[in-house]
């Protein structure tokens, strides 16, 4: 009997029960991050927001080369809905290799702008921009009105909108925006823990594994990664700058927000423009207000930290593989690459391997 | 009756620098050595667009911003101001993109007032 008891002592590993390491405040600062999942009220600049034919509308054009000139394209060939609405590829191959990595749809909804620079304010316009650009879809307005026209889809568009006209560019737009609007993730791990911290149930919340508990830890604090990385979608819908070089060759460069914001202020197809379906044009006082300064050139905007585990490779050019490499990159960030008249926010962190390994565990847990 | 004109002068002055303003109005900081301009605002929201009431007792408003010192940057869009007439305004359209400490700057015809906010 003494033999067998001192077998198991020596065999079986000491457990504690498990707990949760953060402090009252570090709480305070977790129920920020939801609740999850948010859904957002329909656009209002979307008369088809909410939209059910809208929606089969748009996702049947989401995955149709129609919306290519010479059908060698659709939106579901570089936003794959088998790969996490984006490719593996760091940079997009449209008709020549582009300059930024493929954005994922998922919760797209919930962002003020679109693309990594900025140059929509709105889902419906930030959809129409890929079926015209020469480099990617090619259409022009005209050849995207004749295929409409001649294509299975003309009587549900025309349902929804009327006759095939001029205006077929914009409502193409609206309807794939009314499919992206219903691209929302499910709860996840960190979810489950930042439930059961707001219900007091720290039972279940020492559930939520030890080494992310401590990469939250290093995320809330250390890390400063809150200040960009916000809220319940983990991003506060601005651009910046993340140490991740902007030339694209010995002579180019991505200017980024700088560019974005030129493009928002010559588009027609902006909240406070002629092609918004909302009288108040309520959501009209960003493109009105937003400033542009010298530092938003280089400048990205903060993508959410959701689902990232479908999404590498990450930033604006795809140039880090994997979670690890981010972190190693905010690790041992260049200040020398920082813009001079920039924010004074990013710093070496000095994590310890083990810290390394804590923060990319913690970013796991927001993927389902 | 000397003391009752004592009183009233004291009361005439001693209460002018808040009689521009609502009881509740908070006193913003100043270049200057007593309190001309008051605010009112709820705990603002991160990251998304918030008003606040200002009352200035002297001077016009020629500019409003807000800072985080610390991280030496400002907000990414210009408020609105909208002018309520006897040293009332509106600010509207503010915006605090990041949590953390934000100075709120109202510049005047006469001085510079600010107030720190923090966000959590």
């Amino acid at each position: 009997m003494i033999w067998r008891l001192a077998l198991c002592f020596a065999l079986c590993p000491a457990v504690a029960p498990a707990e949760v390491l953060l402090n009252q405040a570090e709480i305070d600062k977790v129920l920020l991050h939801g609740p999850w999942p948010h859904m957002p009220a329909t656009d209002p600049s979307n008369r088809v927001s909410g939209n059910p034919d809208a929606i089969a509308l748009g996702e049947a054009l989401f995955n149709d080369p129609i919306l290519s000139v010479d059908g060698a394209f659709a939106c579901a060939s570089c936003h794959d809905p088998q790969g996490g609405f984006t490719k593996a590829e760091p940079r997009a191959q449209g008709r020549v290799l582009l300059p930024r990595n493929t954005p994922a749809l998922w919760n797209v909804s919930q962002h003020r702008w679109f693309g990594w620079g900025g140059d929509s304010d709105n889902l419906w316009a930030a959809s129409l921009l890929p079926i015209t650009a020469p480099d990617e879809m090619a259409h022009t307005p005209q050849s995207l009105e004749a295929a409409l026209t001649e294509s299975a889809y003309a009587e549900a568009y025309v349902a929804l909108f009327g006759p095939v006209d001029q205006d077929a560019l914009v409502n193409i737009g609206k309807a794939l925006a009314a499919y992206q609007e219903t691209l929302v993730t499910g709860p996840t791990a960190f979810d489950a823990f930042r439930d059961a911290l707001e219900r007091g149930d720290l039972a279940a919340a020492a559930a939520y594994p030890e080494t992310a508990q401590r990469g939250l830890q290093i995320f809330l604090g250390a890390g400063n990664c809150t200040f960009c990385h916000s809220g319940a979608n983990f991003s506060n819908g601005e651009f910046h700058d993340a140490g991740v070089p902007y030339f694209l060759s010995t002579t180019e460069v991505d200017p980024g927000r700088f560019d974005g914001l030129q493009n928002l202020r010559e588009s027609p197809y902006t909240l406070d423009g002629p092609y918004s379906d909302d009288p108040e044009k309520s959501g009209a006082w960003a493109v009105r207000n937003v400033r542009q300064t010298h530092s938003d050139f280089g400048t990205f905007r903060t993508p959410s930290l959701r689902n990232l585990n479908a999404t590498a490779p990450y930033m604006h050019n795809g140039s880090l593989p994997d979670l690890d490499a981010v972190v190693r990159h905010y690790n041992e960030i260049d200040l020398e690459r920082m813009h001079t008249d920039g924010e004074a926010i990013l710093r070496p962190l000095g994590l310890s391997e083990r810290e390394i390994g804590d923060l990319v565990a913690f970013l796991e847990t927001l993927s389902e | 009756m000397r003391s009752l004109l004592g009183l009233c002068f004291w009361a005439l002055t001693m209460g002018s620098a808040v009689a521009c303003a609502p009881e509740d109005a908070l006193p913003l900081a100043a270049d200057a050595p007593e309190p001309q301009a008051f605010l009112r605002l709820e705990p603002p929201p991160l990251a998304q667009p918030f008003s606040m009431e200002l009352w200035l007792c002297d001077g016009t408003v020629t500019m409003i911003d807000a800072t985080m010192p610390a991280h030496q940057h400002g907000m990414k869009y210009a408020p609105r101001l909208v002018a309520l007439g006897d040293g009332a305004y509106r600010v509207e359209e503010m915006l605090f993109h990041m949590p953390g400490l934000w100075q709120i700057s109202v510049t005047t015809d006469r001085a510079t007032y600010h107030y720190d906010v923090t966000l959590p």
